[in-house]
């Protein structure tokens, strides 16, 4: 009798925590990373009589979720690639609208300008065709400075991002550690059970943390898992989380890279958010914004070479049109010496988009360009006398001191569409337009015409580009990037889709399931409750016989 | 294969979305008339665009430049009309004035309207443009070139011998004029010790005066004729060449508006829609989307839990 009790009873439990646990599945159906869980039920050892062995009912082995740590593996990894190729083609897209617009983009700024070239050599002493070019120049200024400095925005924005990206992952590792330690008490000691919603809420973390920044993780006997991202840096080991953070170039404060303990290693992060947010810098907007500032050297200094070899309305010979000033130089901290570098008119062809690194020995210098890490050869008589090399002047001002080694960053293009300015002269008088071929020939428009021949002129990338052409460059590339990020963005969102699919059908809860795991708990409920009742009436029987 | 209630909602919900972008990519499309929205679209057909564009903006400003070209033609050769005219009339004068039955004060009278014709003449070789530019000063078309010397007779020329060109296609240029040396002659400027003789004058204004003088002195010398004739001949072969320039500016023309027609059909093909296809395109979203919406809800209204 008391065996029927005993018997049913468990059966009560049991069903009563098999309830429980499908509520709990039922209340979780929109958790975030929440796998849905269930008892595991098992016979309740025999006990032996001299008839055999009799039945005791059921025992609860463990509530168990469902997991699978290959396919948890896969969604994580997909998830990086994913969110990096979205951050990439999301970033990327913003200046490819920028480039292509009609309204901002520079090839319609350029067109105009050059139209209004051709009025002024058709009617060389004509004061109102000088203004209509003086301001188109102005306009097509204004145009470089504004693309300019909307990528500065964009870097800025990026930047900003990748702030957050770096806050993030830091936060989320330090909240890994604290589960870590957490679960590593939780799985400890007398219970057998694993801690299931704290191993659910780090497998959440990590899903997280996956989208910033791409990750591979170890898991360790202790139940706790450590976190490594690049190429093995741990960012959680055990308990302890460690931090990463961004650090400017000495160059140039707004390039930033991210540092973990001192040591740089953007180049080592793949994947999420963070990677996604650097390879848009390297690989779309730094040689967009060299491109542009290529653009905009070459042309400035291949129409000041023409407009200077001209003389103005009143005789005087032409000055520059545009302003740009030297070529920056940078001198590496620790650097002594000095260099300059000018832009070099006859040489606009072999300009390249892109920054150099002058680097003095101690005995000799060594040009590298940056683009593509390719060592510029320098004539042997340099520094006694300047160079020129890749459409730029290089002059040694002062040498190092006591043979000291030192770096100089030489950047010809990055930062030339944000200096060109329009030459003040002319705005306040636009008769100083050098047309003329000579002096005192006031219909002369000889050099009105190779101004506004240049249009046509291939004096840009080798002698290969017009500068329209230098700009549908720009414009391709940029338009290329963006296509393939957004169609590797849209591969990897069918592979996370995939990956997620295999997570959440193992893992997710399906309301129609637990609906009919809730009628076939309660039944069982019941019937276990029917047992209780059996009892107790044969119980009655009983007394009622001996009364 | 197990499905999780989430996931299902969430597939069915980015599956819409998918389809809206697509739809409104298409919806874009059909308001700009553009197939490409941004150069990712399509990098290689942006980068051609804007040298099409660019190819059709330049033989514009081509196109502008011929009118230049062609006003200034069309007034030089209105000018040269009016010179020609007068020097007819100077040869008719002359012929007259050398009839021997004239007595000296007719030809007095034929030696004063033929000085006159002569102010005429030099007003229109002093004719300037609108912009204020003497037409026949080569670049020096700012200052006046022709002008009676205040002593010593004869006349000078300011201007050079240069002439300004116009550019009307991608590797043409066109003179918009002449110099008035070329027109009207080099003088010799103030006489000098020998005096030029009849049938030697070169510039039309010294051989004008010239005829007057000695029609005044009643020694016209038939000689003159010569130089008026010489002077006719130059200006008509002046008039001939800007007339062939006209031509040629009529001709580029032609060229440049093939040119941009040619570029402006690619052009075409390249970057507009083909609103057929994307009509049809549009249409047939439009139905997957509601199609979409409509499974989803129907797809949710089925649960287990109806029944408890």
């Amino acid at each position: 009798m008391t065996g029927i009790l005993g018997t049913a009873l468990s059966g009560l439990m049991a069903f009563q925590r098999s309830l429980d646990t499908t509520s709990h599945n039922i209340a979780n159906v929109n958790t975030e990373g929440y796998s849905r869980q269930r008892v595991e039920l098992s016979t309740q050892p025999a006990h032996f009589t001299g008839t055999g062995y009799i039945g005791q009912g059921v025992n609860i082995a463990t509530v168990s979720r469902s997991y699978d740590q290959f396919i948890t593996k896969q969604l994580i990894s997909s998830t990086s690639a994913f969110a990096e190729t979205k951050t990439l083609s999301t970033l990327a897209s913003q200046v490819d609208n920028m480039v292509a617009n009609e309204a901002t983009g520079l090839s319609s700024a350029l067109k105009t300008f050059f139209n209004a070239v051709n009025e002024v050599a058709n009617d060389p002493t004509s004061l109102p065709a000088r203004q209509v070019m003086t301001s188109e120049a102005g306009s097509l200024t204004q145009q470089f400075n504004t693309l300019s400095t909307r990528f500065e925005d964009l870097r800025k924005q990026t930047n900003k991002q990748m702030q957050a990206t770096v806050n993030d992952i830091n936060s989320f590792a330090e909240s890994i550690a604290t589960l870590n330690s957490k679960i590593i008490t939780g799985s400890s000691g007398a219970a057998s059970g694993l801690p299931n919603d704290l191993l659910d809420q780090r497998d959440a973390l990590l899903a997280k943390m996956a989208e910033k920044v791409g990750i591979s993780t170890i898991a360790q006997q202790d139940g706790s898992i450590s976190v490594f991202i690049g190429q093995g840096q741990s960012l959680v080991l055990g308990v302890n989380a460690t931090k990463l953070s961004l650090v400017g170039s000495s160059a140039d404060a707004s390039h930033q890279d991210v540092f973990m303990g001192g040591q740089n290693i953007s180049k080592q992060i793949t994947g999420g958010e963070l990677s996604g947010a650097l390879k848009f810098r390297d690989e779309v907007l730094d040689p967009a914004q060299q491109q542009l500032g290529l653009l905009a050297a070459g042309f400035a200094v291949q129409f000041n070479a023409v407009h200077k070899a001209g003389f103005d309305l009143g005789g005087v010979v032409g000055g520059d049109m545009f302003g740009l000033g030297a070529v920056p130089v940078v001198p590496a901290p620790g650097s002594t010496g000095s260099v300059t570098a000018v832009y070099n008119p006859a040489d606009t062809g072999n300009l390249k988009p892109s920054d150099y690194r002058l680097d003095y020995s101690g005995t000799a210098y060594s040009l590298t360009r940056l683009s593509d890490n390719k060592d510029i050869p320098l004539p042997g008589t340099f520094p006694g006398i300047p160079t020129s090399v890749e459409g730029m002047t290089i002059t040694e001002l002062n040498p190092p001191t006591g043979g000291q080694s030192s770096s100089f960053l030489i950047r010809p293009t990055f930062e030339a569409a944000k200096k060109m300015t329009m030459s003040a002269l002319i705005i306040a008088d636009p008769s100083k337009i050098a047309a003329a071929g000579a002096t005192g020939e006031p219909g002369n428009n000889t050099v009105a015409l190779k101004l506004a021949d240049l249009e046509k002129q291939a004096v840009l990338l080798n002698g290969k580009a017009t500068f329209s052409d230098a700009y549908g460059q720009l414009v391709a590339k940029v338009g290329t990037s963006t296509r393939s990020a957004n169609i590797s963005s849209s591969a990897q969102e069918a592979l996370f889709n995939q990956a997620k699919q295999t997570q959440e059908s193992l893992a997710g809860v399906n309301l129609d399931e637990e609906a009919a795991n809730l009628i076939k708990f309660q039944q069982s409920y019941q019937a276990a409750a029917q047992a209780i009742a059996v009892a107790r009436s044969l119980f009655d029987t009983l007394i009622g016989a001996i009364r | 294969m197990r499905i999780s209630t989430s996931w299902a909602q969430q597939t069915s919900v980015n599956s819409m979305l998918n389809q809206q972008s697509r739809l409104n990519q298409t919806q874009m499309q059909l308001s700009t008339g553009k197939k490409l929205i941004t150069s990712a679209d399509d990098p290689a057909a942006a980068a051609r665009i804007i040298d099409f564009k660019q190819s059709i903006k330049q033989t514009e400003q081509y196109q502008s430049n011929i009118n230049t070209a062609r006003q200034r033609l069309t007034l030089e050769d209105s000018v040269l009309q009016g010179a020609t005219d007068i020097l007819q009339r100077v040869n008719e004068l002359g012929v007259r004035g050398l009839n021997a039955t004239n007595s000296q004060s007719d030809r007095t009278a034929i030696a004063v309207e033929m000085e006159e014709l002569n102010q005429q003449l030099l007003g229109l070789a002093n004719t300037r443009n609108a912009n204020g530019e003497y037409l026949f000063a080569g670049f020096r078309s700012a200052t006046q070139p022709f002008s009676k010397n205040t002593s010593g007779g004869g006349y000078s020329y300011a201007g050079d011998s240069k002439q300004r060109a116009i550019q009307i296609g991608s590797t043409r240029q066109i003179a918009d004029g002449d110099y008035g040396t070329n027109a009207f002659g080099v003088p010799t400027g103030p006489l000098p010790a020998t005096v030029p003789v009849p049938g030697a004058i070169t510039n039309i204004f010294e051989a004008i005066d010239k005829f007057a003088t000695d029609l005044r002195n009643d020694t016209p010398n038939s000689a003159s004729l010569d130089d008026i004739s010489k002077s006719l001949d130059k200006m008509l072969t002046v008039r001939a060449s800007v007339g062939t320039r006209l031509n040629v500016l009529d001709n580029q023309e032609g060229n440049n508006a093939d040119f941009v027609l040619n570029i402006n059909t690619v052009l075409s093909q390249t970057e507009d829609l083909d609103y057929a296809e994307a009509i049809s395109r549009f249409t047939q979203q439009t139905v997957s989307l509601q199609a979409a919406q409509q499974a989803f809800a129907q797809v949710k209204k089925l649960s287990l839990f109806n029944y408890l």
